[in-house]
């Protein structure tokens, strides 16, 4: 690892922290059970790749920890989604029935990655450069479609929406989409700098969003208890 | 061919961002919140004789002023009728203002509206007894495969009697059982779980009752 490298893990651990220990002290983990496991396992992976390169800074480590995360930040903007329409019976309904669809959708564009030896880079796993350039960034635009699909759902029925659940999904919306573009499109080598440049730009200022969003004061919203409670439940 | 495409999708996907974040700035939860209590309030006669009320008394106001301006204006006091004119539609104003602020108070409350009904089917873990079970599936299938509002109540509506003309036969035999000392510790049994599955029964109609009471509201012609 250079030393830029070795600065920029530092500083995402550091952000990754301090994430964590907002969502713990002010108890926002509890309004996306999912976003403490996603932010844990990036921390664990992190910390890994710092205290032992040896181990954990090599290709297969990446991609299965890349392949985890896909799948747990997923799993995040579900949870949202369907915590925000608990209690809308209509709208959760109609969240199921979008969510089945990009389901079927996203499993037929993994469906179609086909592996080609004389595609892969000399010397390298023609299976795993295919998980690489096309499985992880078909996950994660499928991931950002459904950010989409709840801040569309939420503005269509007019649901107030959680400021904590608002700055997860504006953090990931815009990493998911450069990080979608920037492994499904670079394929030589000189342009592998610029896009993991790109993505950490967009994951630091992602993590520096979400601690601002974990750590700051919330307002209680200006409505009745009852009315709160329906929309929000998990307000205490 | 890859690069064209991820370029395509990456820029759809940040423009219907970037619309989305423009449409939800627009759109302040100060401004929603009000709606929901619309929506949830149960008492529309209250709140039509409330509105109906304090917009008379508005236009009563505005009516007066215009008044006092022509009197003014007919008895020669031209800057005193320019006066009283201009209190008169800067009045109108306010009330043109609240009018349109209610609006589009309702026509979010008519979308939260939209989010509530209909209710959802019971859910399948709220019974105990696997024949409950069986009816909740029957209910949560149909309300899956039926097109209108107006079918999945009815299908509702008979599974739910189907599910308590079953919970009545359960209640039947714990009475009978309950004569014979033998069989008192499992009618007891018994009677706990179709009492749970009553009470989630009592629910599912409860809600029933709310989707029919919100679906006629929607229905009923405007006040005139």
């Amino acid at each position: 690892m250079t030393h830029w490298q070795t600065a920029f893990t530092a500083l995402g651990i550091a952000l990754l922290a301090v994430v964590l220990l907002g969502l713990l002290v002010r108890g926002r983990w509890r309004r996306a059970h999912a976003l403490p496991a996603y932010v844990g396992a990036i921390l664990a992976a992190q910390l890994g790749v710092l205290l032992w390169p040896e181990h954990f800074y090599s290709w297969r480590v990446w991609l299965g920890r890349e392949t985890v995360l896909g799948l747990i930040s997923a799993a995040v903007v579900i949870e949202i989604l369907l915590r925000v329409f608990t209690h809308l019976p209509a709208a959760r309904q109609v969240a199921r029935r979008l969510l089945a669809a990009l389901a079927l959708l996203t499993l037929a564009a993994l469906a179609g990655v086909r592996v080609h030896q004389a595609d892969t880079p000399l010397g390298a796993d023609p299976w795993m450069f295919a998980l690489a350039v096309d499985v992880l960034p078909r996950l994660a635009y499928a991931t950002f479609v459904l950010c989409l699909l709840a801040l569309g759902m939420t503005l269509f029925y007019r649901v107030p929406l959680d400021p904590f659940h608002r700055a997860v999904m504006y953090g990931f919306a815009p990493y998911l989409t450069l990080y979608a573009f920037t492994r499904g499109t670079t394929q030589a080598a000189h342009d592998h700098a610029l896009a993991n440049l790109a993505n950490t730009v967009a994951y630091a200022l992602m993590l520096l969003l979400w601690a601002h969003a974990a750590w700051r004061h919330e307002r209680e919203p200006c409505a009745d208890a009852a009315v709160v409670q329906m929309i929000q439940p998990w307000r205490r | 061919m890859a690069t064209l495409i991820w370029t395509l999708l990456s820029l759809l996907g940040t423009s219907a961002f970037l619309a989305l974040l423009l449409a939800r700035r627009r759109q302040a939860d100060a401004r929603l919140w009000p709606a929901w209590r619309t929506a949830l309030a149960g008492d529309d006669a209250a709140a039509c004789a409330s509105f109906r009320q304090e917009v008379d008394a508005h236009l009563s106001s505005v009516g007066r002023t215009l008044r006092v301006a022509r009197a003014e204006h007919v008895a020669g006091e031209r800057a005193e009728a320019a006066r009283v004119l201009r209190a008169a539609a800067l009045s109108a104003l306010r009330l043109v203002r609240q009018l349109d602020v209610w609006l589009c108070r309702w026509r979010d409350a008519a979308r939260a509206l939209a989010a509530l009904q209909p209710a959802a089917p019971p859910l399948l873990a709220s019974f105990r007894s696997w024949t409950l079970r069986g009816c909740a599936l029957a209910a949560r299938l149909l309300d899956a495969v039926l097109v209108t509002s107006r079918e999945r109540f009815r299908a509702r509506v008979a599974v739910l009697r189907h599910a308590l003309r079953r919970v009545r036969r359960t209640f039947t035999r714990t009475a009978r059982a309950a004569r014979s000392e033998p069989t008192l510790e499992r009618a007891l049994r018994r009677a706990d779980d179709a009492h749970a599955d009553l009470r989630a029964l009592a629910e599912a109609c409860g809600r029933t009752l709310h989707a029919l009471a919100v679906s006629r509201r929607s229905h009923e012609p405007a006040p005139r």
